[in-house]
């Protein structure tokens, strides 16, 4: 019956299916540019105003090591550090830079103490999934106690290709940097332990150090970080410059945020306008349906299915377009575009969309069929 | 008579005409958001337009020095750098000057020009040339969003920590945000060597001190003997008639007598302006494309789906004796009366959010182009009413067209 209802569209209204299926394609090509669009300007944004809360320092030497990276800390003024609320680093041994131990501190008083935004965000975001994290006290006095990734989380990462180093924990205890280590808890944010900084060697490496202050970063304090860091590391760290953003590029990042969104709405009108033309053109075939014993459930699911027997496959075929030659091609001038995009989220923008479809579609259907069949039959609007 | 069957017609189609209406309505918006971002990028270059289309340089200023009697002074004027730097065949000079004031905010002062020139987007008040008539005693300022809540109309008195003659009173006419583009000296982090380096995005949180702009003729006026120096951009134009050897020498001079962040020729600007400008409308191109084709597409929909939905009703006219002309009068009509009413709500939709805090701020607006736009629309819609009818019906007689209905 379906195809029969397909085969009566093409030949019968055959200009009215070729944009039919022009609004599918161009509709499925605009939503999923828009979505990647959408993700770009968000993370310009993003990016725009973490710059003045956040620096990552430019580590051009690979034999820093924790204890300059520790001494150079502690030489920036306490009045400029207690605005730091957290040292985000990462440290790596023998070389092996693919698995990196994560560490989140600050400096308070003179000694390196643990960084509450970073505990608290681990707890709060429930990234702590058994025992505890470490405490303050651990973390002041270089208690040897970790905080390991959960043995699950662990298995399934492994299983993809990524080189991830695992622990043989033995008596609820695993060895790190040369030292053994007390599991107190599990972890599912890093696949590396969590271990005090102060309790880590002076000679193991870091890979990568940022800082976030708790509020926007002043012109002192970032002139100080620049002469500090230029003094102690030389060539071998260097200071990002700050850059200011301008209020009319986060307006922009809205604007285009805004077009992004209101131009998948007008595919989704474009679509419910057709979808209501079919309708209106089917009056009289479902007054004679109803008639003859159909029931408004049966008579549902026919329309429906024969929209989404027409939209699913020029919906992907477009889709597929759109991920092998369009994105490429947009990504030359969207750098965020083409990361923003996985199986899943095609499949999250397809399924809304035929979830949406569906809604508009039975919106429209079900409003039919209150009218009357005689109503119906004589194909009055 | 041709008027009340279009309103009938908006009535009888009430559903699609309403998701037309609506659509129209977005098309319009997007539209304009989609223009004003472009439009915004030339903006930003056309009040420096004119003069980098000039022979001269561009310079951000240090330091700005000369010596004299062995010993080094510092450039305080624009009269000051031609003469004691000996610069040859100078039309014009526009600057910024530093004044040495005020420890608690960051002053400069800019020449007429540069105020003439670009007017950064106040977030409250009047900017300083379109200031006139103020009291003598006072010289119009314009500050940046401050902790100390200094407002439009709010008198305050900058004081120096070496001692000039004289207190300035200062009359705030304006205030900007943070994070506003003003012509200030340029960001280390950030130089393009295009008009873009001339404004820069003052924060004063950043800063930790307000900005206080000041015209240089309502300063020079009361405080003459105020001590400033060159600093932050300066443009320098030459006379047409200048010859290679003097922009050279002139050259020399500049680099011999002080340090700079940025230093180009008026001509190397422009031209990297101008393709800053084209390269930020690039990548606005593929939305663009989008929105023109998703405008193309839902017009024509929406005007088959019109046509196709009254080809009945329309054939019933013309059985009772309407001509196709009159039938297109009413598509036309009909069609009409949606784009008006769809362009009053896109133009409510535009005001309320073309307001600073909506959404976070969004670059909307309405002008001329988005006007011209949205009568694109607008006819290009009307035309489609008006022509699919004949499209679809072709050589069809009215009755035939009843009957296949």
């Amino acid at each position: 019956m379906i195809i029969k209802f397909l085969k009566n569209l093409i030949k019968n209204n055959t200009m009215f299916f070729i944009l039919l299926m022009i609004t599918v394609v161009i509709s499925s090509l605009i939503l999923n540019f828009s979505y990647g669009l959408y993700q770009n300007y968000h993370t310009l944004k993003v990016e725009s105003i973490n710059d003045n809360y956040y620096t990552n320092l430019l580590i051009r030497d690979d034999t820093i090591t924790k204890g300059e990276l520790e001494e150079y800390i502690l030489s920036i003024s306490e009045d400029t550090n207690i605005h730091i609320n957290l040292w985000s680093i990462d440290l790596y041994e023998n070389g092996d830079k693919n698995n990196k131990y994560p560490f989140g501190i600050r400096v308070k008083n003179g000694r390196i103490t643990q960084s509450e935004k970073f505990a608290d965000n681990l707890l709060v975001s429930g990234f702590i999934s058994s025992g505890s994290y470490l405490s303050k006290k651990q973390e002041e006095n270089g208690e040897l106690v970790a905080v390991i990734n959960s043995p699950e989380n662990l298995e399934r990462l492994v299983s993809y290709e990524y080189e991830i180093k695992t622990f043989d924990i033995k008596n609820n205890k695993i060895a790190v940097f040369g030292q053994t280590y007390e599991i107190i808890g599990t972890q599912d944010y890093a696949y590396m332990p969590f271990v005090p900084f102060n309790s880590v060697p002076d000679g193991v490496n870091v890979s990568r150090c940022s800082m976030g202050f708790d509020s926007m970063m002043t012109k002192t304090q970032y002139n100080e970080l620049k002469n500090i860091t230029n003094a102690y590391w030389g060539d071998r760290v260097v200071m990002p410059n700050i850059k200011i953003v301008d209020n009319q590029d986060i307006y922009k990042y809205n604007t285009v945020m805004l077009v992004a969104a209101v131009i998948s709405i007008i595919s989704g009108l474009n679509i419910a306008v057709l979808y209501k033309y079919i309708l209106i053109r089917r009056r009289k075939t479902l007054s004679t349906f109803r008639i003859c014993g159909c029931t408004k459930f049966r008579a549902v699911c026919l329309y429906v299915t024969e929209c989404l027997c027409f939209i699913i496959p020029f919906y992907i075929a477009s889709a597929f377009v759109f991920h092998y030659t369009l994105l490429p091609y947009f990504a030359n001038y969207y750098k965020y575009m083409s990361g923003a995009y996985s199986l899943k989220v095609y499949l999250v923008i397809f399924m809304i969309y035929t979830l949406l479809s569906i809604a508009v579609l039975l919106f429209t259907i079900l409003k039919e069929l209150r009218k009357s069949l005689v109503a119906l039959s004589k194909g009055e609007v | 008579m041709i008027f009340r069957l279009a309103l009938k017609e908006l009535k009888r189609n009430h559903v699609i005409n309403i998701l037309c209406f609506f659509q129209i309505t977005l098309i319009c918006v997007v539209t304009s958001a989609v223009l004003t971002t472009v439009l915004n990028k030339y903006e930003r270059y056309k009040p420096f337009k004119d003069v980098l289309d000039k022979k001269g340089v561009y310079v951000d200023v240090m330091s700005l020095n000369f010596v004299e009697n062995e010993l080094v002074y510092v450039a305080y004027d624009e009269d000051n750098v031609i003469e004691k730097l000996g610069l040859k065949n100078v039309d014009s000079i526009y600057c910024m000057k530093n004044l040495w004031i005020d420890q608690n905010a960051n002053t400069c002062v800019l020449s007429d020009e540069f105020i003439e020139m670009y007017k950064p987007k106040l977030k409250d008040g009047k900017w300083l040339a379109e200031i006139k008539n103020l009291p003598d005693d006072v010289i119009p300022v314009v500050i940046s969003e401050n902790e100390d809540n200094i407002n439009v109309g709010d008198v305050f008195e900058i004081t120096s920590p070496f001692g000039i003659k004289a207190k300035i009173k200062a009359y705030v006419t304006g205030v900007f945000s943070d994070n506003t583009s003003v012509i200030y000296t340029a960001s280390e982090s950030n130089i393009h060597t295009c008009h873009e380096d001339i404004f820069v995005p003052y924060n004063s949180k950043f800063e930790e001190k307000p900005l206080i702009i000041i015209k240089n003729s309502d300063l020079e006026k009361y405080y003459f003997d105020i001590t400033r120096n060159i600093y932050g951009p300066m443009i320098i134009t030459y006379n047409e008639s200048i010859t290679d050897a003097e922009i050279n020498e002139n050259y020399d001079k500049l680099m011999l007598n002080g340090d700079y962040k940025i230093y180009s020729t008026l001509e190397n600007m422009n031209k990297n302006s101008k393709e800053k400008v084209l390269e930020d409308l690039f990548k606005l191109l593929p939305m663009i494309i989008a929105v023109l084709l998703l405008v193309i597409i839902s017009i024509i929909s929406v005007s088959a789906v019109n046509t196709k939905t009254r080809i009945k009703t329309y054939a019933v006219y013309f059985l009772c004796g309407m001509q196709w002309k009159h039938i297109r009068f009413i598509e036309a009509l009909k069609s009409l009366i949606i784009v008006i009413s769809s362009a009053i709500l896109s133009m409510l939709l535009c005001i309320t959010a073309s307001n600073k805090s909506f959404l976070g701020g969004l670059l909307i607006g309405f002008g001329f182009w988005q006007t011209v736009s949205w009568i694109c629309i607008g006819v290009i819609f009307i035309m489609t009413a008006m022509l699919l009818p004949s499209i679809i019906i072709k050589d069809e007689k009215p009755v035939s067209v009843f009957h296949s209905q």
